[in-house]
Parts: C-alpha cells; sequence; structure tokens
C-alpha cells in the first residue's frame, strides 16, 4: 500500500498553513505580554510612589529634615517656592479685597441712580399716555388700527390656507392633457378663435370633460392667492399710516413732556449699571480662585506636596531593590517601608520572570519560523522533484503529520527531506523515463530490477536508489544550502 | 371695461376667501341645524370631517376614466403629432418599397 504524491503534497502545504497559522497566534499573543508589562511597570510606580509618601509624609520644614539626605536640598527649595507664592497670593487676595468693597459701593450707588431715574421716567410715561387717552383722535386711531391688525392676522391665516389648497389641488390641472389643450387654445374666451369642424370637436371635448367648471376652478386656485396678497399689502400699508399717525401724536406729547431724555438717562444708567455688576462678577471670581489656590497651599499634601513626592519617586528610580532594601531594614523600627520594598522587589521578580518568558518565546518563536522557512524550502524540492504527480507514490511508513509534530527546528525540517526522498517510489518505468529524462542512472535501477527477477527485484531496485542517494547526498554536501544540488540529485530520476 | 371688471370681480373672490373661516362656521351651523331637525346623532367630529371632505373635493379636477372617448379625445388634442408621424411612416416604407421593388 502507498501513499499518491499529490496527497503528501496536500499534506506538506497543510502542516505548512498550520504552522504559519501557529506562528501567527503566537506573536498575536505577544499584545498581552505588552500590557502585562505596562501593568507591573505601573505597579512598580505606584510602589515608589508608596515608599516616596512614606519616607516624606508631608511637606514641613520638619519632615524634609528627617527624609533622605538625597532629596533634602530640591524638596527644601520647592517648600521656598511654596511659601513665596503663599506669601504673594495673601497680597493679592488683600488687594482684591479692597478693590471688591469699592466696586460693590459703586454698584449699589448705581442701582439708586437707576432706580430713581426708572421711577422718574415711569411717572412721566404715565402723564403721557393719560394725555393720550384724552386725545378723541387718538382713541380712534387706536380702533382703527386694533381692528385693521386682527382683519389681517384673520386674511394672512385664510390665505396660508388658500396657498396649501392651490399647492394640493393645481398638479392634476397642469398634468391633464385635455385640459390643457383647451386652456392653451383659450377656449370659452374671446380669444379663441378655431372655426368649423375644429370648434364642433373642441366643444364636444370641453363638454367631455366639463371644461367650464374645470377652468373656473383653475383660474380660482391661480389667481386668488396673488390677489389675496395684493390685498393684504394694501391693507398693512393702510394700517402703517395709521401706526405713523400714532406715533406723531405720541412723539408731540411724549417731547413736550421730556420723555425722550427721561428714556435716554435711564438706559445710560443701566449701561453703567451693567459694567459695575460685570466688574463685581469678575473681581468676585479672581478671589475664588485665590482662595481656592490658597487653600491648595495651606494643604501639607497639596500641590506642592505631589511634585516633591514625583520628585522622590524619581530619585528612588535610580536605587536598585537590594538598596531599598538595605536602607528600609536600617529602620528598625519602622516596618511599613520594609513591606513596600518587599512589594517592590516582588514586582521587579515579576518582571523579571516576564521578561525570561518573552524571551523563551521569541526563540521559539524564532524556531518555528525556521521550521516554516525550511519546509517551504522542502517544498519547493518536492515540486522541483515532480514528486507532486500521480505518477510518484510513497510508502506508507511516511507519514507526514507525525513527522511534522517531531519537527523541532530547521534540522528535523531538512531530515524530513531525505525521510520523504527515500519514501519515494514511481509507477513504472516507461512513464519514469518520460518524465525523468532518461537518466542513465534510473537506466541502471530499472535494468537491475528486471534482471533479479521477481523475487529480488525489489532489493536490486533499492540498490540502486542508494547508490543515487549516495551520489546526490555528496552532491548536496559540496554545495551545502544551494538547491541546484538538491535538483541535481532528483533528476537521477 | 372688460379688464376692470375682470379685475372686480377678482378682488371679489379674494375679499370672499378672507371670509373663509366664516364660511366654515356657517357651514358647520347649517349642518348642525339639519342634523338636529332630522333627528340625528352626529357628532362634532362627524361634522368637522364633512367640511374638511367639503373644502378638499371643491376646485379639483380629474381627467374621466379611460375608454373609447377618452382615447378618442387624446387622439384629436395629439391630432397633429399623429399625422406627422403618419407621413414619416409613409415616406419611410414607400421609400423602402421604391428601392427593393
Amino acid at each position: 500500500m502507498t501513499i499518491p504524491g499529490p496527497t503528501v503534497h496536500q499534506q506538506l502545504m497543510d502542516a505548512i498553513k498550520r504552522l504559519t497559522e501557529q506562528l501567527e497566534q503566537d506573536r498575536q499573543g505577544m499584545h498581552d505580554v505588552q500590557k502585562e508589562y505596562e501593568q507591573l511597570d505601573a505597579e512598580r510606580d505606584d510602589a515608589l510612589r508608596s515608599l516616596a509618601e512614606h519616607y516624606l509624609p508631608e511637606l514641613t520644614a520638619d519632615a524634609i529634615a528627617s527624609t533622605w539626605r538625597e532629596v533634602q536640598s530640591e524638596i527644601s527649595t520647592l517648600l521656598l517656592q511654596k511659601e513665596d507664592e503663599d506669601r504673594s497670593l495673601q497680597q493679592e487676595l488683600k488687594q482684591l479685597q479692597e478693590n471688591r468693597t469699592v466696586t460693590e459701593k459703586a454698584l449699589v450707588e448705581a442701582t439708586h441712580v437707576l432706580d430713581a431715574a426708572i421711577l422718574e421716567q415711569n411717572e412721566v410715561s404715565t402723564v403721557v399716555e393719560k394725555r393720550l387717552q384724552e386725545d378723541t383722535q387718538f382713541v380712534e386711531l387706536a380702533d382703527r388700527a386694533a381692528i385693521a391688525e386682527v382683519a389681517l392676522e384673520r386674511a394672512e391665516s385664510n390665505l396660508h390656507e388658500i396657498d396649501q389648497d392651490a399647492a394640493r389641488k393645481l398638479p392634476s390641472y397642469q398634468a391633464s392633457t385635455l385640459f390643457q389643450y383647451l386652456y392653451e387654445r383659450s377656449y370659452g374666451t374671446e380669444g379663441y378663435r378655431s372655426r368649423g369642424l375644429t370648434r364642433r370637436v373642441d366643444r364636444w371635448l370641453a363638454r367631455y370633460i366639463d371644461f367650464t367648471k374645470a377652468r373656473q376652478g383653475y383660474d380660482f386656485l391661480k389667481q386668488t392667492p396673488d390677489q389675496m396678497r395684493k390685498i393684504i399689502a394694501e391693507d398693512r400699508r393702510s394700517l402703517n399710516t395709521v401706526m405713523e399717525e400714532l406715533e406723531r401724536k405720541r412723539d408731540h406729547v411724549a417731547n413736550a413732556m421730556g420723555l425722550p431724555e427721561k428714556i435716554n438717562l435711564t438706559e445710560r444708567f443701566t449701561k453703567d449699571r451693567q459694567q459695575s455688576l460685570q466688574t463685581a462678577n469678575f473681581i468676585s471670581e479672581s478671589m475664588n480662585e485665590t482662595e481656592s489656590r490658597i487653600r491648595d497651599l495651606s494643604d501639607p499634601r497639596g500641590s506642592y506636596y505631589q511634585q516633591a513626592i514625583e520628585l522622590f519617586r524619581q530619585t528612588l528610580v535610580g536605587f536598585k531593590s537590594s538598596d531599598l532594601k538595605k536602607r528600609a531594614e536600617a529602620t528598625k523600627d519602622d516596618l511599613t517601608d520594609d513591606q513596600i520594598v518587599a512589594r517592590l522587589s516582588g514586582v521587579e521578580s515579576d518582571r523579571g520572570d516576564l521578561q525570561e518568558a518573552t524571551r523563551d518565546r521569541r526563540n521559539l518563536q524564532k524556531q518555528k519560523q525556521d521550521v516554516i522557512e525550511e519546509l517551504g524550502r522542502v517544498i519547493q524540492r518536492f515540486r522541483a522533484a515532480h514528486f507532486d504527480s500521480v505518477r510518484s507514490h510513497f510508502l506508507d511508513t511516511l507519514m507526514i503529520d507525525e513527522e511534522i509534530s517531531y519537527t523541532e527546528d530547521a534540522g528535523d525540517a531538512r531530515k524530513l527531506w531525505q525521510k520523504i526522498r527515500r519514501s519515494q517510489r514511481w509507477g513504472d518505468h516507461d512513464s519514469e523515463e518520460d518524465a525523468g529524462g532518461s537518466s542513465l542512472k534510473q537506466v541502471l535501477v530499472n535494468a537491475m530490477g528486471k534482471a533479479a527477477g521477481d523475487e529480488r527485484g525489489d532489493d536490486a531496485r533499492r540498490a540502486g536508489s542508494r547508490r543515487m542517494e549516495y551520489d546526490s547526498t555528496s552532491d548536496a554536501r559540496s554545495a551545502v544550502g544551494d538547491y541546484s544540488a538538491d535538483s541535481s540529485g532528483d533528476d537521477s530520476r | 371695461m372688460d379688464v376692470a371688471r375682470e379685475m372686480r370681480d377678482q378682488r371679489e373672490t379674494a375679499e370672499e376667501m378672507f371670509r373663509r373661516d366664516d364660511l366654515r362656521t356657517q357651514l358647520r351651523d347649517k349642518l348642525v341645524r339639519t342634523a338636529h331637525m332630522s333627528g340625528d346623532n352626529v357628532t362634532e367630529e362627524e361634522i368637522e370631517l364633512a367640511i374638511e371632505q367639503f373644502f378638499e373635493s371643491v376646485h379639483t379636477y380629474q381627467d374621466p376614466q379611460p375608454g373609447m372617448k377618452s382615447f378618442l379625445a387624446h387622439c384629436w388634442v395629439w391630432r397633429g403629432r399623429l399625422t406627422l408621424a403618419a407621413a414619416a411612416l409613409t415616406t419611410v416604407l414607400g421609400g423602402l418599397w421604391f428601392m427593393f421593388s
């Protein structure tokens, strides 16, 4: 029982595909390793920060004096900066408080002045209104204007309805060929000129589609909205004329009472008050900001403290875990720092393990890549030797999947080629010659097989093949890595 | 004079349309009255629907239903084009007959 060449070829192809997929999956898995690194780094930073916070619990002169000497000078500079800023903010706050007092006073005054001006304006307005109410002509004009306004609103509402009606109903007239024919010929008007048969048929058509009624509807929908718009425009002009007259009368009385001056004064005072209000708000916001900053500075664990801790942490980054451990052990009464250093050591140990695992994984990937490349070359040789032909057969002892599972490196993959070649057999003599280019060595193998007879034929063929393998191996040795060596061996077929 | 009469008519129609809401109210009253007299029990919604339908149907146009009359009417309207098409067809057929006979 033998395995056909195409089947072995397919098995090799499947194997290389499977290995490539495995390698790709493994490479994708490296992203998770990166995340693990980031997490460990974050844990390390956190441990260092905890250690820094432990050695510097607050930003005060006493705390600085009792912390590490390596960071004392820099943190003392930070403390001085903080005190400087505090002093400067206190001065600023004092100045803002003074400004706020002044602005609030100005705002109160502006409000009083504005209230008085509004009161006065209202009094004059009341007098003006009273005088206008006493004027009979003004009252009559006002009534007319009110009535006209109501009528206009009603007209506009009706126009809107008619407009919608026209938009909905006109398309059916415009789409009708029969109606448009008669309408364009001005049927039913003095403009219609046709005589004789045409006139008679047109009359029949007009009766057929009830043109007279349709034309009335069409004209109504076409002309009425425009006509309504014209009437509304005229009515509005009339209303404007009445309004102008009313305004003229109002201005006459208002000017006589000095109302425009009062209004101007009120507007000016309103503007002044608005400005005062804006200034007061601005000062108030600035004070809030300053107070918030001062509160932050007075907090011993505020923003300056965070800067100091960051500085301390950066210094600690430069120390080895063993040094940190020694320092922690030196403080015999204090166990907290020992615990933090132990945590830090644990994180660093995990990081080391992860680095080692990553290195191993990369090596394994490299090996897999080499195997895939070598397997690719094996397939190239396989094809070059026409082993994928239907005439090519392999002994059933060749199990590609099993061989691949045992293949660990490029060397194993190279050995696989030797196994494949040893297991390979050709279907019959004639076809071998046809395909193989009538090699003398193949002739020898076939002749040996036939000469030995049925009993020893296979042994003789194997002996001849062994000779061929020996030749090709020696060729391969003479040109390592050069595939032409293999192909020369394959030619021996 | 005709133009003046036409313009006056149009204005009157337009002014009438300004009272369209009045017309709607009158129509509603009339429908309610008629319903009471005939003893019909109609709701406000039904009356409103009837008025809407009335305003929807007024001034609308629809071509007659398709049929022989409609076909003849369209042939009459398109007589010019039909004559031209017939003449063109005759010319082509005559030309072909002349060339191949």
